[in-house]
């Protein structure tokens, strides 16, 4: 049977598994340094994680194959059969993200950037601390965004949990090491499939970054150069 | 007789002080409402007085006729919270029953309290004696007044949200 021959398979290239170790990391570091009134802290972590955030949405568009949401984002039919079959199928292992994970990146790539749009223009309740685009806009509707911020953190540290929780969920129902999968990108998948995945290089993720972070740094100066 | 009238004396008095308290709780309610949102209302406009300088300071070259405004409306605001019991009359706490950062600490230390308030008046004085073509310094005194702000925040008034 095929299906018993287990090959060990690279799905997860380099670029995204940084991005997403990163935002582990920093997604904290933003969390501590807004309880902490450490402001200097939060917008260089801020200006990070938009730059990865960037970084992740482009290479949705120009990346390797399973960082790519044309490959991810599927429809409600594929995502209905795969929550009420595939899902609870202890054989089936997913490439890339399955139809169900797929629109959890989504969901959690528009909450982050919801959060930091809504960061570049928040200001503090005493007008002294706040984004770099917030002079764009008043007192009152900075304040406004402040507290969506806060909303969106809210909803942020929801889907977060929920991700933990399904990965959870895979690891002691599906016995499929998820993380260990994000940590060195090799998977475990069924039989020897005979097409490879199609990376991008190495060399296209930089040069994608530079050009998020540039934009970055532009915002942050307040669109000022 | 005399016991007796002394009695009645008490009771009286007690009746009296119970209509006379309401009548003041009453009245102080209000009154307690009032000066909590004229306080806010202040802090508010200190708010966002401090964001327009700071988008001025922020700018290649910030014009002083943008700065003037700005510094004068801090300077007067902050003298007028740093009256003694303007803003901060007792009973315009937590206790007041409506939505307010104030921290019972305000009346706990009084003296601390108005210290800072002092510290917020000055600074906001001396922010307002720079001449506004001198941009170095007044970013250098916006941020101490900024720190001043924050300082009696964290003794004095609620973590926001």
């Amino acid at each position: 049977m095929s299906s018993d021959v287990k090959t060990r398979l690279l799905v997860w290239d380099l670029p995204t598994r940084v991005t997403h170790w990163l935002l582990v990391v920093l997604v904290p570091v933003s969390w501590w340094s807004a309880e902490n009134n450490e402001l200097q802290w939060h917008r260089l972590s801020g200006y990070t994680i938009l730059s990865l955030v960037l970084f992740r949405i482009a290479w949705g568009f120009v990346g390797s194959a399973t960082a790519r949401f044309a490959n991810f984002v599927r429809g409600p039919r594929d995502v209905m059969k795969y929550a009420s079959q595939h899902m609870f199928d202890r054989a089936h292992v997913s490439m890339g993200h399955n139809p169900l994970g797929g629109w959890s990146v989504v969901a959690i790539l528009a909450v982050l950037m919801l959060q930091l749009v809504t960061g570049l223009f928040a200001v503090d309740v005493d007008g002294i601390e706040s984004g770099p685009l917030s002079y764009l806009v008043t007192f009152d509707t900075g304040r406004a965004l402040a507290k969506l911020h806060h909303q969106t953190f809210d909803v942020m540290t929801l889907l977060i949990v929920l991700h933990i929780v399904a990965v959870a969920y895979y690891a002691i129902f599906k016995r499929q090491a998820l993380v260990s999968a994000m940590v060195g990108g090799f998977k475990h998948v069924n039989g020897n499939p005979a097409a490879k995945l199609a990376f991008a290089s190495t060399l296209r993720a930089v040069i994608v970054l530079v050009l998020a972070s540039a934009l970055v740094a532009f915002v942050a100066a307040g669109l000022r150069l | 007789m005399r016991r007796l009238s002394l009695t009645i004396g008490a009771a009286g008095v007690r009746r009296a002080a119970v209509i006379v308290l309401s009548a003041i709780a009453a009245v102080t309610y209000g009154a307690a409402n009032d000066v909590i949102s004229a306080r806010q209302a202040n802090f508010k406009d200190l708010g966002a007085a401090f964001k327009k300088l700071g988008d001025e300071l922020k700018k290649p070259s910030p014009a002083a006729s943008q700065l003037d405004p700005s510094v004068a409306r801090i300077a007067d605001l902050a003298k007028q919270l740093s009256q003694q019991g303007r803003f901060f009359p007792k009973g315009s706490g937590p206790e007041a029953g409506v939505e307010t950062g104030a921290r019972k600490e305000i009346w706990e230390k009084p003296q601390e309290f108005q210290k800072a308030l002092q510290t917020l008046s000055t600074e906001a004085g001396n922010l307002a004696s720079i001449p506004t073509a001198d941009t170095t310094s007044l970013k250098a005194q916006f941020r101490k007044l900024g720190t001043a702000c924050k300082d009696c925040h964290t003794s004095f008034r609620e973590k926001d949200d």
